[in-house]
């Protein structure tokens, strides 16, 4: 609707196409690494690879449409345009995570099923599930702010069992003797990047806790 | 007429820093802006003088009687002790500043009537009391009934918006009723000009501060209150005003600005933080005993030089 109040339909259409296009952004990047683990570096996993960065490009283009109309319209407390921003921000760093573990793994031509592809696996299908929960939370933003809580809870929940599993793997890759101190050390840092995607979407179901206790009485 | 120049003086005083405990939090968070607020301010201040400006008048008028010179020497004491104030950054009440003038005043003169003066410390004590409760009441009716009405953020956003705007005018309109008697409630008293004349007069004078010189205060207030988020701070001024708004129908000019910070004590006792501090409680005793006094001595001085 617009009129005096601005184009406000708009930015919840837009929050929405965001958030749409880090959850396909998402999915790709599982889909890639699920395929990496099997093929290695094949030509469909570089396509693949290919359309994550097209995904992330394009969610950096709808968060900056979005600043630019909490910056134009006029709806908005200032307050609320910054929580917003800092929302947007922790959305779009999801999708900015997930591309740097592709490249990391692609460009260093790693072969990560040595680190435990059920392992792997389950971190990566966990985080999908988490970020649908964020998704949900942040459209209840527009509905019913109260029932926003109940998503936030479920997000925690879910990284504390990817931090668990980040854990043993991060233990069993030090325990290997086979391994050398340098692919060690690559392992590790792989398996914190994809676990970082979870902390970023609890990152970004804090901040709905933020923005609704501070609206509330 | 040239003698009205230190109410004008006054009325210019407090306009520009009263102002910024009604539509501070709306600017500083630039809901609105400042311009808006003065204008808005300056309209509904001179609307409320002049409509309910009559009550808090009588009251003052019947502390001492009044000379041309004495209503003079009066407004100027006042405005002189809140100019002071303002400079060495000490908690200011027009109010508080105009009674201690007129007793002083009167002092010199034997014209004191002591008998209002009960009503008038009770008001002031019950100001910051009586707006910490109706702060209180207004927080449990929104969360009670309509909280659970507005769970979308835009939809509250809206609300905010709107209702720091009203409540902006709401205090306009409770500022000019209640406080245009320190203005030129002494004026009034010596039949120098008409009640209405006195209203519109004193009201054009706050209105003049507002417009002149009241955007700095407005910040600095204003930021200060919306430390606790804009929905509550629009139940501050809401709160803040309906006090003043009260006082201006009983007929005594009361401090908005502790009203305010009664209103702001409110909020933090039902959010469970404590914001009752030794430096309110002092800021608040000394707009009780020290402003009243300091004008006092100041209009006891000039009278009996001018005598």
């Amino acid at each position: 609707m617009v009129g005096f109040w601005g184009d406000t339909d708009k930015i919840v259409d837009l929050f929405e196409e965001h958030e749409q296009t880090v959850q396909s952004c998402l999915d790709k990047f599982v889909k890639t690494i699920e395929l990496y683990i099997d093929e290695g570096g094949s030509d469909k996993v570089k396509n693949l690879s290919k359309e994550v960065h097209n995904l992330e490009t394009e969610a950096d283009k709808i968060r900056r449409n979005i600043i630019k109309l909490l910056i134009k319209e006029k709806f908005l407390l200032p307050n609320t345009r910054r929580d917003f921003m800092n929302l947007l921000e922790y959305l779009d760093k999801v999708a900015d995570y997930a591309e740097a573990a592709l490249d990391y793994v692609i460009l260093q031509d790693m072969d990560i099923s040595e680190i435990g592809k059920n392992y792997l696996n389950d971190i990566l299908n966990m985080t999908i599930e988490q970020y649908k929960l964020l998704k949900k939370a942040v459209s209840l933003l527009f509905e019913n702010i109260d029932d926003a809580y109940e998503y936030v809870a479920k997000i925690e929940e879910i990284e504390s069992q990817i931090d668990d599993i980040e854990r043993i793997l991060i233990s069993r890759i030090s325990k290997r003797d086979e391994l050398s101190y340098g692919l060690k050390s690559l392992y590790r840092d792989f398996v914190t990047m994809i676990a970082n995607i979870s902390d970023v979407i609890e990152d970004a179901g804090d901040e709905i806790e933020l923005i609704i206790a501070m609206r509330k009485i | 007429m040239f003698k009205l120049i230190s109410g004008f003086f006054l009325g210019w005083a407090l306009g520009s820093n009263d102002a910024a405990n009604i539509f501070g939090t709306a600017v500083a968070t630039r809901t609105i802006r400042f311009w808006t607020a003065a204008i808005l301010t300056s309209i509904f201040v001179i609307v409320g003088a002049v409509l309910e400006g009559s009550g808090g008048m009588h009251t003052l008028g019947s502390l001492s009687s009044q000379t041309v010179n004495s209503a003079f020497i009066t407004s100027l004491a006042a405005a002189i002790t809140v100019s002071l104030m303002t400079y060495l950054k000490l908690p200011v009440s027009t109010s508080q500043a105009v009674v201690g003038a007129i007793i002083g005043s009167g002092i010199v003169r034997n014209t004191v009537n002591f008998r209002p003066l009960l009503k008038i410390f009770s008001a002031w004590i019950f100001t910051p009391i009586g707006a910490l409760i109706i702060a209180i009441i207004f927080m449990k009716i929104y969360s009670k009934y309509i909280e659970n009405y507005i769970n979308n953020i835009i939809k509250l956003d809206r609300i905010v918006k709107i209702g720091l705007v009203i409540a902006g005018i709401y205090g306009s309109y409770a500022l000019g009723a209640n406080n245009v008697a320190n203005v030129t409630g002494v004026y009034v008293k010596t039949g120098l000009v008409s009640p209405l004349q006195g209203a519109l007069i004193g009201g054009i004078a706050i209105a003049s501060g507002v417009l002149t010189y009241s955007r700095s205060v407005m910040m600095t207030v204003g930021k200060k209150i919306t430390e606790l988020s804009s929905l509550n701070a629009l139940i501050a001024v809401l709160a803040e005003s309906t006090t003043v708004y009260i006082y201006a129908r009983i007929g005594i000019p009361v401090s908005t600005s502790q009203a305010i910070v009664g209103a702001v004590i409110g909020i933090g006792l039902i959010k469970g933080i404590n914001l009752i501090n030794k430096n309110t409680l002092k800021n608040i005793l000394f707009g009780w005993l020290g402003t009243p006094t300091i004008a006092l001595i100041i209009s006891f001085i000039f009278t009996k030089f001018i005598n």
